[in-house]
């Protein structure tokens, strides 16, 4: 008997330990760019660049592209299928457009055996290290001095930082799709979710998000629990694109940068993980043109958040749209499937593509 | 099991579940009756356990609180062992300021014709927010508000709400419902959206629907549609959640969906304008949150699945008051 559950106990931990890498390669995207491209940061963290040469027959554009992925993300964020790609979109529109990948996520580097990375990095190390990486290196690239940047969710945040704390001149525009300036305790599900990481917190190194979502990749195609409603819409994602993301566009991530998201309280400000420095205040600072989407049933960045982004920033030319049926469009969107829902392709993306081309 | 018992059975369960529709207490019709100038009806409540007076909104009368034959919350409130009065006038109103004045007089009138009796106003749309404007300039007595969809504040309305007031600036005096403006479009939709749906409810069941366009809905007035989008000021940026807060902590109970196209969440929820205290309550209404439908603006009263998301959690909450 003794045996028999030993037995049982080792078949189900390998079971446990292979069923990412099945659900990996049960659902595989496919690849688009033409090249992947590395740069290394001032501590030694190596980054990915997907790169989306311009093509098409129509005009070349003068800026280059950089779009940054949300957190515990990577580039299938932006990029998941032929359809849903924002990059190969705007590569069409005759952009020179890069999917960029913050470190530990995608193709960038991850602290392993191998090297002397560790999961301990924060929003901060983004913003002061990763970024500055990014866009000098596509800049060089492009021989431009000024890029366009999209982020989505955090990919918005940490463009919130790096505007703030470290350079303003090197970008042309900016948008940020349903990215927080500030936390809002509005739905009971995530606040309760984020009481459990905060009780959790130094728990797991790394949060295991990528694992775990790997492994429920097989369920992602419907809402079993109210809560998985909080990442996007179920109205407005196949079960296919929800699989194919639950399984390659999910990502384990330090504990510090989740604790950072999580930490303030109700209502209160993104700070520094020494916290020293305010992101929320530092809003006021950010000068240059500037984007705001919001999704009208998105529970991360609701439209009340993003709307507070939108007022706090000084910049002179800045826009914010709320996409919702009460406001024209298709679907009231929620926080992903402004990048991967069915109708991103037809509402969004040409929505930022005007944008963009606008301040090109 | 045979045919005959599992017959048997069904005829059984039909039985119970007609004798138990039968014992649950029926609202009854209740009586009209003018006070402070304002119409309103009475629903009669032996022993009540406190007051509540509900406040319809913008473009709808009383019986978005009792859609007939369908019920709604004056019937579980009632059922709860409050005494319910509901208005029923359906006249389009001069502006929210004279709308407040008069809920003032009303619940003067009701306090003292109760007295000692908590008494707590329930507002849907301009209705709650006529009632926030009562406790934020002591108008009258309040022990609770309960805001459905109110707004606290114009800031961002939607293009849909824009479009409204387009539509009825246009049309001046001309007496207007919800029923006549569905076959307005405004530019840029897709016509895959209804702007009056997306303004009020995407989900409503169609039988519901067609009750509130035939009953429910009342002619529209264009002063109020001023307060919720630029004109008179009331409601510009964030004067009446400071003027609440400067009032003695009133509790307040704030229920809103993020689908709402009339009264959105940034308008309605005293959190995001400033306003946090611990007797102010926020609920959204919304599947992310575990809630049966995605609830827009008339949903939150008219919806069926409101009768377990929405009512018990306004009553639950008078209870504690």
């Amino acid at each position: 008997m003794r045996r028999l559950g030993l037995k049982h106990g080792l078949f189900l931990l390998c079971l446990l330990a292979v069923t990412p890498h099945c659900a990996h390669l049960l659902y595989l995207p496919q690849e688009r760019a033409s090249e992947i491209l590395t740069t290394m940061t001032e501590e030694g963290w190596q980054l990915a660049l997907h790169h989306f040469p311009a093509t098409g027959s129509g005009p070349r554009r003068q800026f280059p592209v950089l779009i940054c992925h949300g957190i515990m993300s990577n580039k299938y964020n932006w990029d998941l299928t032929d359809q849903l790609s924002l990059p190969a979109h705007l590569a069409r529109q005759g952009f020179d457009t890069w999917a960029v990948e913050l470190r530990a996520s995608g193709h960038s580097q991850k602290p392993g055996p191998y090297n002397q990375l560790h999961w301990d990095y924060s929003l901060d190390d983004y913003v002061q290290y990763d970024l500055p990486a990014l866009i000098d290196f596509v800049r060089g690239h492009s021989g431009r001095k000024q890029v366009h940047w999209v982020g989505h969710s955090m990919g918005g945040l940490v463009l919130f930082g790096y505007l703030q704390r470290v350079r303003q001149d090197t970008i042309r525009s900016a948008i940020a799709v349903a990215s927080p300036s500030y936390l809002l305790d509005h739905n009971h599900n995530l606040n309760f979710a984020m009481d459990m990481a905060r009780s959790l917190d130094g728990v797991f190194k790394p949060v295991p998000t990528g694992t775990v979502s790997k492994m429920g990749s097989f369920l992602a195609g419907s809402p079993l629990l109210a809560d998985m409603r909080i990442i996007w819409n179920y109205d407005n994602i196949s079960p296919s694109t929800a699989r194919l993301a639950a399984a390659n566009a999910v990502e384990n991530i330090s504990p510090r940068v989740v604790a950072q998201m999580v930490s303030p309280l109700a209502g209160g400000p993104i700070l520094s993980a020494d916290g020293q420095y305010n992101y929320t205040a530092g809003m006021e600072r950010i000068q240059v043109p500037f984007f705001f989407v919001a999704g009208m049933l998105d529970q991360l960045a609701p439209p009340a958040v993003v709307m507070s982004a939108y007022q706090s920033v000084a910049s002179t030319d800045k826009r914010l749209a709320v996409l919702g049926r009460a406001n024209g469009y298709r679907r009231d969107y929620g926080h992903v499937d402004l990048c991967l829902g069915e109708t991103a392709p037809g509402e969004v993306f040409p929505l930022l593509a005007d944008w963009i081309i606008d301040h090109d | 099991m045979t045919r005959g018992s599992q017959g048997r059975l069904w005829l059984g369960c039909i039985c119970l579940a007609l004798l138990g529709s039968a014992c649950q207490r029926r609202l009854p019709a209740g009586e009209v009756q003018v006070l402070s100038s304002l119409r309103v009806r009475q629903y009669p409540q032996t022993q009540a356990r406190g007051i509540v007076l509900l406040v319809h909104g913008l473009g709808t009368n009383g019986k978005v609180w009792n859609l007939p034959g369908l019920g709604g919350l004056a019937g579980e409130l009632w059922r709860a062992g409050f005494l319910v009065y509901s208005m029923e006038d359906n006249l389009p109103y001069a502006s929210l300021t004279q709308r407040a004045r008069d809920l003032g007089n009303l619940l003067t009138q009701l306090s003292a014709r109760h007295p000692g009796r908590p008494l707590f106003g329930i507002g849907h749309d301009l209705g709650g927010t006529a009632l926030y404007l009562v406790a934020a300039h002591k108008l009258g007595p309040l022990d609770g508000i309960v805001g459905i969809g109110a707004p606290l504040s114009n800031v961002s309305g939607t293009q849909a709400l824009a479009h409204l007031a387009r539509v009825l600036g246009q049309l001046g005096s001309l007496p207007v419902d919800w029923a006549y403006l569905r076959h307005q479009r405004p530019e840029g939709f897709p016509k895959s959206v209804d702007f009056v749906k997306s303004l009020l409810s995407v989900g409503l069941p169609s039988r519901r629907l067609a009750v509130f366009f035939r009953q429910v809905s009342s002619t529209l007035s264009l002063a109020a549609i001023e307060d919720l989008t630029a004109g008179t000021g009331i409601l510009a940026d964030r004067s009446l959640v400071q003027a609440l807060a400067r009032q003695a902590p009133l509790p307040i109970l704030a229920l809103m969906a993020p689908a709402d196209g009339l009264a959105p969440p940034w308008q309605c929820d005293p959190a995001v304008l400033g306003l946090r205290r611990d007797n102010i309550e926020r609920v959204y209404f919304t599947r992310a949150n575990g809630h049966e439908n995605e609830y827009n603006h008339l949903d939150l009263l008219l919806h069926p699945a409101a009768e377990e998301d929405v009512f018990p959690v306004v009553i639950e909450w008078l209870e504690k008051i």
